[in-house]
């Protein structure tokens, strides 16, 4: 799953009894762990990131 | 002693059973004893050679805090995270936002009191369980907080002053210059509010295990947040949209969803530190006000439980508050 974050945010997150905590520069970020996409599910839905651009994402199929 | 010599200093900790040995947002406070124990002990009901009681069992001692401040425009950032578990800051060169959204968890926070020149208390491991913002017509918010901990330390020297400290300062959120928005059904839209509240439950407990007296920590349990508005109306359309889904609604209907926006601003600064608090799925009541032979304008009571909509994998925030000040980091 990958995301294009829009600045710099810095991540504290509560989920299932452990704390997740992330400082994710602006760009793309590819959340490949569990808390990872746990982390980049909460910055899509506060807006803080869109969902990575479906071209990239179909040229890497290709490839 | 005096009651008006009080301050409460408040800091997050690292983890559980890791005070914060400095707590650094401190500030004055409108009510409540601060810090106090919460004894559970009664007589224990054994038969003996005397018709009067002859000893006492104490069970439990925990360690609570309680007190109602301003909403000062940098420890109300701690206490948002204090009360809904998640975060994320974005900015930089003293101007942040943070957005504060409900986590599974919630953080530890030490909590320390100054009651006159020399009693000093403080509590490790709190966990704040509930907490109330309320505002009336033009004047301050109000912040009223209630928390269980697990450590008490009756008394310490020496009082430590916080590096954020608010205690004498008027830079506190207030409602004047802030916009507000509430819908019986749908989208938020402007209304004109005349109070209001916003209370946020965390259903914790302290639990007690057979080891000790005290706590052993304090579970997070179920989530509810419940708001009041007080709106000056010039029909009853919000109560039929309440009852049928629309202002012109003639069917009676299951219930309905509506929302709510509002924003405050820091007193005496244009440019200065705002909270948004939002709730985009609102199941609102209300009832018709009693008609009065003395007159006055009418006003209707939106009592609301601001609830989550789920998605396939989205689960939307019952509540989410964006803060905008020059805190970096909570």
């Amino acid at each position: 799953m990958k995301i294009a974050v829009k600045e710099k945010v810095s991540v504290t997150l509560r989920e299932g009894g452990s704390v997740i905590e992330r400082d994710i520069e602006a760009g793309e970020f590819d959340a490949v762990s569990e808390a990872d996409q746990i982390v980049a599910r909460h910055l899509l839905k506060l807006g803080l990131a869109t969902a990575a651009p479906v071209k990239a994402q179909a040229e890497k199929v290709r490839k | 002693m005096d009651s008006s010599l009080a301050i409460a200093a408040v800091g997050v900790q690292s983890a559980k059973g890791t005070p914060n040995a400095t707590p650094p947002y401190q500030h004055g406070l409108l009510g409540g004893a601060i810090i106090n124990a919460e004894v559970e002990q009664g007589v224990d009901p054994q038969t003996s050679g005397t018709r009067m009681p002859t000893v006492a069992y104490r069970e439990s001692i925990v360690p609570t805090v309680e007190f109602s401040t301003r909403m000062h425009k940098a420890s109300v950032g701690l206490y948002l995270y204090a009360l809904l578990g998640s975060k994320a800051v974005t900015g930089s060169e003293g101007a942040f936002t943070h957005v504060f959204t409900p986590g599974t968890a919630l953080p530890y926070l030490t909590v320390a009191a100054k009651r006159d020149a020399t009693e000093m208390q403080k509590v490790a491991d709190v966990i704040f369980g509930e907490g109330e913002i309320s505002w009336e017509g033009a004047k301050p918010l109000e912040l009223s907080l209630k928390g269980q901990g697990t450590t008490l330390t009756p008394t310490f020297t020496p009082w430590v002053a916080g590096t954020l400290d608010e205690t004498y300062l008027d830079s506190f959120l207030v409602p004047v210059g802030g916009t507000f928005e509430v819908s019986a059904a749908g989208e938020a839209a402007a209304a004109e509010i005349i109070a209001g509240s916003i209370s946020i439950n965390n259903g914790t407990e302290p639990v007690m295990s057979s080891g000790a007296r005290t706590p052993s920590d304090v579970n997070v349990g179920h989530f509810e947040a419940e708001v009041s508005f007080t709106v000056r109306v010039a029909n009853f359309n919000m109560w039929r949209q309440i009852l049928t889904g629309t202002a012109t609604g003639t069917t009676l209907a299951c219930a309905r969803y509506g929302a709510f926006k509002v924003t405050f601003k820091e007193n005496c600064a244009a440019d200065g530190a705002s909270l948004k608090i939002e709730a985009p799925r609102v199941a609102f009541t209300t009832s018709l006000p009693d008609v009065d032979p003395g007159g006055g304008m009418v006003e209707l009571e939106l009592s609301g439980i601001a609830l989550s909509a789920v998605s396939g994998e989205t689960v939307a925030d019952a509540v989410k508050a964006t803060l905008a000040n020059a805190v970096a980091s909570y």
